[in-house]
């Protein structure tokens, strides 16, 4: 038998070799190892940087992935003059002993770094440098620093001694104090683990302080007064550390509950003075701990810009935490969590726990963490002068803010708002006060006059008025159903997409914010008409808020609620054909609700209620625009109802749809209709999408003469070109262009070069739409998964063109953006089916480059990605198609490169699933 | 590694089938850098707030002094390979035993693919290469791509995925590699170099990655 080692690959004993040398601090040249290998001096160049890359990656890990820090399998056991006594904690930058400093007979606590943290000169002199100015400050409330130190390559940082606890550890015990009603005598068992020794009784006693002795709850619930005394103190006391380190030009950098120590005698201590900036050029960078870290940061500090203000944030941040024994922000992902520390909404109220938190240290706190920074205290020392106002029971200087200027600065930092900012911010306060004052005279006007009522009313139009305004703005009634994207399995089950609402994540904020004054309109009951009518449209409104939030339940209830409020309306004046329209909106509403959640019998009978309110009045020329518009919608829904959007389609051949002669009909019907209503381009510019958009359906339908469907969908591109020109800000006519552009029908070869190129111009406009699109709404999936069906195409088309190049890059696109959806929705099997589909190609377009290893390779991977996928969802029809071709694409790839046997193995298994594959009956 | 260094494992290892607690503690002493870095590389996100990599070594010390009598019977396993199956059968129950809710969880993982990790390697290793991407404005930017690369990752082959790891983030030679796994030389060398190829695409997508790993 060889010899086992002789088997190995020539390349990877290199890797190995210079895996080694690397292992042991040296820098081998890639280029000599080339020099050096003739034979494999390619693969050298291109793999050996690679390999370096793994190695370094591995150097440079120096903490846990908790973040906290780690010294390694070596602990040192005496460093200088001091001897490691025990292990007090860890945290982001290292991890803190208590030792004694031997000379001095003292006690200190010295943190050490990590070994790899300091390699780099430059990181060790800021060290040092840092170490120097935290050494200077002396306050009753910081933590002294004595001095810095190495040993053995550990850096370390000597402090004084505190016996004390991070509030860190405190929050946790008073949460669960809070929330068990126990008193403090039953000791909280919920000692995190670090704290096991003397530091689980430290955190006792102090907690015992904070709550002021033997006192916990009070039987209803609220905290001790003492308690926010204890709060109030703490903040003072960091605030006025806070304050003379600014004076000293010092900043903090990293204030959290981590870094405010609490000892038994109700002392603060601010531990880690500048060690933020010393031990890197940022914070966080050094610790892994992101989020820990993260979640305390002021807003400015993602931009870079930090100052003093900076700081009284995290105290405010670290404060709140004391009052609502929570975090101010609970996100756990890292990219949400910056969101909306960036973009709000601000925390809730601490005040809303319970606890009995007081107004006026809530009031201090919140302006603390004023997301502006101008609207934050001007100094720490402000901060603190308030403090102890509560303290002494004074009136304290900060002002509450009310809800329209909290509505007012939260729209003024979105900046998606910032070019509305003038009317919307006036909206804004309009609604918010007149729905305020609306709802009082309301529930008053109730109970007496009625001439009272009438102003009543008149508030509550206003209101619903302006927030109408403003809903438009934000989410205007289109006529587009979200594009439910399904995905046939096999035998003819579908297999849903996971569909989102169009909608910003702001809009989603601002909707979300308008939901409270609706239902308050909406929940008002009395006899009188008018203000029954005003109250349907408002549920009306919270429906279709809550549509496009995608609470779909919530959503249908609330628009059912407003048609049985318009039948009771109805029954006492049936010919008022404005109520009859607004009924007919609503039937198509929830149409729309109860097609999107594929419940396709529901939603038919709903449009055909629409068509019985609206008919035959409506179809008049004499009728209404508005009227004429919602019978030519109701006709669209109906027209294209039970059909699968053509891009959702999982072939890529358009298949003819199967259309009834009815819903030809009745799109003809609507683009009669429409036709009639006025185009000029001050009229409503949604007439004119849905007659694109009918276009386009009918240029689906292809049978109705070719010429004349080719027409329609030529018509369409031009109409919706003119409204995304003159609508650039609206997605939903840029992303219907992209679609029409995009339904190109390709001829049978031979293809003309004129034919090819604009094949590939209308692939190029629709993929630029979508990128700016996928730019501007990064959240909405749709255009992600828009972006690859059309490089998907493009690919196709390539491969069609026998442009193999192409083809390849534009399915490894594909590839590259589903990929972020699959990840985003790995619950859900749809978009890991895309994938599976883009695969297949990509591996077709290698064997046809005559790749047969990278083909078989990826074939092999969308294979055994998909029975993984199998075995975790039994509930998943198996795609027996799609594995079907993924095998026979297998077998071609395995007869290019030679491996028969294999490939006899892959037919076998093509032929399996060809015949599982359901036949249509 | 010498000859001479060779020759005392090999004593060390005849010691070990004898029962030797002393050799034990020699071997677990020599290899316990690279035992440290397999604990590091392989303890599950959860646990790392409530475990250390020194807690978990020193109860896979414990562990392997109690299974010592049982190497003797373990057919041509070598010290270190015996050591760390030992750490990762440690590792597993610590899991069970810490994530008690969780403990399916922490079992179907370890069953995936008949590999002793799975998709538990792909997380890891994402988070290996995308560690380093810390600073405050690319948090964001990090979380993405750690998504991606952990799904790039998750679709490599298992056993070329778990080859990448043993040799990167555990530091196995070929030959334990090979050991470690049950296949042979020849073939975990030409995984390890498939592996590889397949990094290089991955980290490919992640353009800047390269670059900080290098300078930074």
């Amino acid at each position: 038998m060889a010899d086992p080692e002789s088997m190995r690959d020539p390349l990877e004993v290199l890797a190995a070799e210079y895996i080694e040398r690397l292992r042991q601090g040296e820098s081998p040249s890639i280029e000599d190892y080339a020099a050096q290998h003739p034979e494999l001096a390619e693969e050298i160049r291109d793999l050996f940087p690679t390999v370096a890359v793994a190695e370094g990656l591995k150097a440079r890990q120096a903490r846990l992935s908790d973040g906290r820090a780690t010294l390694g399998a070596a602990r040192p056991e005496r460093l200088g003059d001091f001897r490691i006594i025990r292990e007090i904690g860890r945290g982001g930058m290292g991890v803190v002993f208590e030792a004694e400093q031997e000379s001095l007979g003292r006690r200190v606590a010295v943190k050490v770094l990590p070994r790899q943290v300091l390699l780099d000169e430059k990181n060790l002199k800021r060290f040092e440098r840092e170490a120097r100015i935290a050494a200077n400050l002396h306050h009753t409330n910081i933590v002294e620093v004595f001095g810095v130190g190495e040993q053995d390559g550990f850096h370390y940082y000597v402090m004084q001694y505190i016996r004390g606890v991070g509030l860190d550890a405190i929050i946790p015990l008073l949460a669960k104090l809070a929330s068990s009603h126990e008193s403090i005598e039953s000791p909280p068992d919920a000692v995190p683990a670090t704290n096991s020794g003397p530091e689980a009784a430290i955190a006792e006693a102090a907690v015992r302080q904070l709550l002021g002795g033997e006192a916990g709850l009070r039987p209803d619930g609220r905290l001790d007064p003492h308690y926010w005394q204890s709060v109030a103190r703490i903040g003072l006391q960091a605030a006025d550390a806070l304050n003379y380190s600014h004076n000293q030009g010092t900043l903090h950098r990293d204030i959290k509950p981590a870094n405010l120590l609490l000892d038994t005698q109700g002392t603060v201590w601010l531990a880690d003075f500048g060690l933020a900036k010393a031990a890197q050029s940022d914070a966080i960078s050094l610790s892994h701990d992101i989020v820990g870290t993260l979640r305390y940061m002021a807003p400015e500090q993602f931009s870079g810009r930090t100052d003093h203000r900076s700081d009284i944030y995290s105290l405010g941040l670290t404060l709140y935490e004391l009052l609502a024994f929570r975090p101010a922000y609970e996100e756990i992902d890292q990219s949400r969590l910056i969101h909306r520390i960036a973009q709000g909404p601000s925390p809730p109220s601490p005040s809303t726990s319970g606890l009995g938190v007081p107004r006026d240290l809530e009031t201090i706190i919140l302006k603390a963490i004023s997301h502006d920074v101008s609207q934050r205290y001007p100094s720490a020392e402000a901060m603190a002068e308030d403090l102890r106002c509560f303290l002494e029971d004074r009136p304290i200087h900060a002002r509450r803010v009310g809800p329209v200027e909290r509505l007012g600065r939260w729209c003024r930092r979105n900046k998606t708002l910032a070019s509305l900012t003038g009317t919307t911010l006036f909206l804004l306060a309009l609604v918010a006060v007149v729905a305020s004052i609306g709802y009082v005279r309301t529930k008053n006007a109730l109970r007496r006059e009625a001439l009272e009522r009438t102003k009543a009313e008149a508030n509550a139009s206003l209101a619903i008025e302006a927030l109408d305004r403003m809903f438009e703005r934000f989410s205007p009634n289109r006529v587009r159903i979200l594009p439910q994207l399904s995905m046939p399995g096999a035998g003819g089950e579908t297999i849903e997409a996971p569909s989102s609402p169009i909608l910003s994540k702001e809009a989603a904020a601002l909707l979300e914010e308008m939901l409270p004054f609706y239902d308050r309109l909406a929940q008002q009951t009395g006899n009188d008409n008018t203000l029954r009518a005003r109250t349907a449209e408002a549920n009306c409104r919270v429906g279709a808020i809550r549509q496009r939030l995608g609470q779909l339940d919530e959503a249908a209830k609330a628009f059912q609620r407003a048609i049985a409020l318009y039948r009771e309306l109805s029954a006492g004046s049936t010919a008022n054909p404005n109520l009859k329209l607004e009924m007919a909106r609503i039937d198509n509403e929830l149409g729309r609700l109860f097609t999107s959640r594929r419940q396709v019998a529901e939603a038919r009978e709903a449009h055909l209620a629409a068509l019985a309110l609206l008919e035959p009045d409506a179809a008049l020329p004499s009728a209404p625009a508005a009227a004429r518009f919602e019978l030519a919608r109701t006709c669209y829904f109906l027209g294209t109802q039970e059909r699968p959007l053509p891009a959702a389609a999982p072939r890529r051949e358009d298949r003819p749809a199967q259309t009834s002669d009815e819903q030809r009909d009745r799109l003809a019907q609507a683009v009669g209709l429409l036709r009639g209503l006025p185009s000029a381009p001050s009229a409503n510019p949604e007439y004119q999408h849905l007659l694109a958009l009918c276009y386009l359906e009918g240029a689906a339908v292809g049978g109705a003469g070719g010429a004349e469907a080719k027409g329609g969908a030529e018509h369409a591109i031009e109409i919706l070109e003119s409204l995304v020109e003159a609508f650039p800000g609206i997605s939903d006519y840029a992303y219907d262009l992209s679609e029409a552009y995009a339904r190109i029908r390709i001829p049978r070869p031979p293809i003309v070069p004129d034919t090819e190129n604009l094949i590939e111009e209308r692939f190029g406009k629709s993929l630029s739409l979508l990128q700016r699109l996928v730019l501007q709404h990064p959240d909405v999936p749709d255009f992600l998964a828009a972006e690859a069906r059309v490089h998907d195409k493009l690919g196709s088309f390539h491969r069609q063109m026998e442009n193999w190049a192409d083809a390849e890059q534009n399915f490894r696109k594909a590839i590259a953006i589903q990929a972020t959806l699959v990840k985003q929705f790995h619950d859900a099997p749809y978009y890991g089916l895309w994938m599976a589909t883009f695969r297949i190609a990509l591996a077709d377009a290698l064997i046809r480059r005559n790749q047969p290893g990278e083909a078989r390779a990826e074939l092999e991977e969308t294979i055994s990605v998909l029975l993984r996928q199998l075995q975790q969802r039994p509930e998943m029809p198996r795609p027996h198609d799609l594995l079907g071709l993924a095998y026979s694409k297998l077998e071609i790839a395995l007869r290019q490169a030679g491996e028969k046997d294999q490939a006899d193995e892959a037919a076998r298994k093509a032929e399996q699933e060809r015949n599982a594959v359901p036949r249509a009956p | 590694m010498t000859g001479d260094s060779n020759v005392r494992m090999e004593d060390l290892e005849r010691r070990l089938r004898d029962g030797d607690a002393e050799a034990l503690a020699e071997v677990f002493s020599r290899e316990r850098d690279r035992l440290w870095q397999i604990i590091h590389f392989r303890l599950a996100e959860p646990l790392r707030g409530r475990l250390g990599a020194d807690d978990v070594l020193q109860e896979a010390y414990m562990a392997a002094s109690q299974r010592l009598k049982h190497y003797a019977s373990s057919p041509a396993t070598s010290p270190f390979i015996w050591l760390r199956m030992i750490v990762n059968q440690t590792l597993i129950d610590l899991h069970r035993q810490h994530l008690g809710a969780q403990k399916r969880d922490a079992a179907r993982e370890v069953a995936i693919d008949g590999l002793p990790y799975g998709q538990a390697t792909s997380a890891s290793v994402a988070i290996q290469l995308i560690g380093q991407f810390t600073s405050p404005s690319r948090a964001a930017a990090r979380a993405d791509m750690l998504g991606l690369v952990q799904a790039a990752i998750g679709q490599m082959d298992p056993i070329d995925r778990e080859v990448l790891a043993l040799r990167h983030f555990e530091n196995l030679t070929n030959s334990e590699v090979a050991e470690a796994l049950g296949i042979e030389q020849g073939a975990a060398s030409i995984r390890y170099i498939r592996a590889l190829r397949r990094l290089k695409t991955i980290l490919a997508q992640v353009p800047d990655l390269a670059k900080e790993v290098q300078h930074g």
